[in-house]
């Protein structure tokens, strides 16, 4: 859901452009009190495989594909505020090195898939994770979260800049990605449980 | 398993991108689908032609670039990244020793 240049107005452009800034501002803020030695390289680490994951699209019905976003796992793994970061240096690289995104449109971008999907997202695992009791569950719920929330972010951004009717644009945004989601939320769980088999120290964050 | 060591996990994932990356659906994604249904997809803009435009290589196959592209930017951000988060680490260290 990268959304290209030439769909957003120039208020929209500008308002998702001053959130995203604040937002990465109050990320680095946050990050530079409570980083460790140990966060720096799997920081870099799990960019580059949110970053391979983001590249492989899969098939799903009526003729669609869809991605991982990853931004519930790499926010369980380095924290929300790393998370932020990671999402964001992927998403300006998409768009700079590989067209994939527009550059007007980063800030929009960056609102929705990484303040809300990968900072939201972790907020609802840990809601979901009190509520639930249960990690697994938790995960695969607020994944699937992380995917529908952002796509109807950006039908609304897309219907306030003028360009489609919200009406419209939300069932569709919303439908598709709900079943897009669902790869999101399987791979994140698969993924999460492979990197506990490997390191089985790690604690979940949240 | 024993620990894997940051950059082994690096270069694994370079690896399995690069291998994986032909095989990626070219299929439209869902927000460009929901563009195309509602017949929107005609007032987007380019604003810049990126150097490696929809993960294209130039003077080489659509496939082969592909591949180039998963390891070009699996490379990009894992530094870009690395270096980041090392500067954020630095400052808070010169932070806490004055």
């Amino acid at each position: 859901m990268h959304i290209p240049d030439g769909y957003l107005s120039i208020p929209v452009v500008v308002g998702c452009g001053a959130i995203s800034i604040c937002g990465l501002f109050i990320a680095g803020r946050r990050m530079r009190g409570s980083i460790d030695q140990a966060q720096v390289p799997a920081v870099g680490v799990i960019a580059a495989f949110i970053f391979a994951a983001q590249m492989i699209n899969f098939p799903i019905a009526g003729g669609t594909s869809g991605h991982v976003l990853g931004g519930v796992l790499s926010a369980v793994l380095v924290g929300p505020e790393a998370a932020v970061l990671i999402m964001s240096i992927v998403l300006i690289v998409q768009a700079l090195l590989f067209g994939d995104g527009g550059i007007l449109s980063l800030g929009a971008n960056i609102f929705n898939m990484a303040l809300i999907g990968a900072w939201g997202g972790f907020l609802l695992f840990r809601l979901f994770k009190k509520l639930l009791q249960k990690d697994t569950m938790a995960l695969g719920v607020a994944a699937w979260l992380s995917v529908v929330i952002p796509a109807s972010m950006c039908a609304i951004e897309l219907s306030l800049s003028g360009s489609v009717a919200l009406s419209i644009a939300l069932p569709l945004m919303a439908g598709i990605h709900a079943v897009i989601g669902i790869g999101e939320a399987i791979v994140t769980i698969v993924a999460i449980s492979l990197v506990r088999r490997v390191r089985p120290e790690i604690v979940l964050r949240g | 398993m024993s620990r894997i060591k940051p950059l082994h996990a690096l270069i694994l994932i370079a690896i399995v991108a690069a291998l994986l990356s032909p095989f990626s659906s070219q299929l439209p994604d869902g927000l460009e689908w929901v563009m195309t249904r509602t017949g929107i997809e005609g007032i987007e803009k380019t604003l810049f032609k990126a150097p490696f435009q929809d993960y294209t290589v130039p003077l080489v196959t659509d496939i082969l670039g592909r591949v180039i592209s998963a390891l070009v930017g699996v490379v990009a951000v894992a530094v870009v990244s690395y270096i980041i988060a090392r500067f954020l680490l630095r400052q808070k260290r010169s932070a806490e020793s004055q």
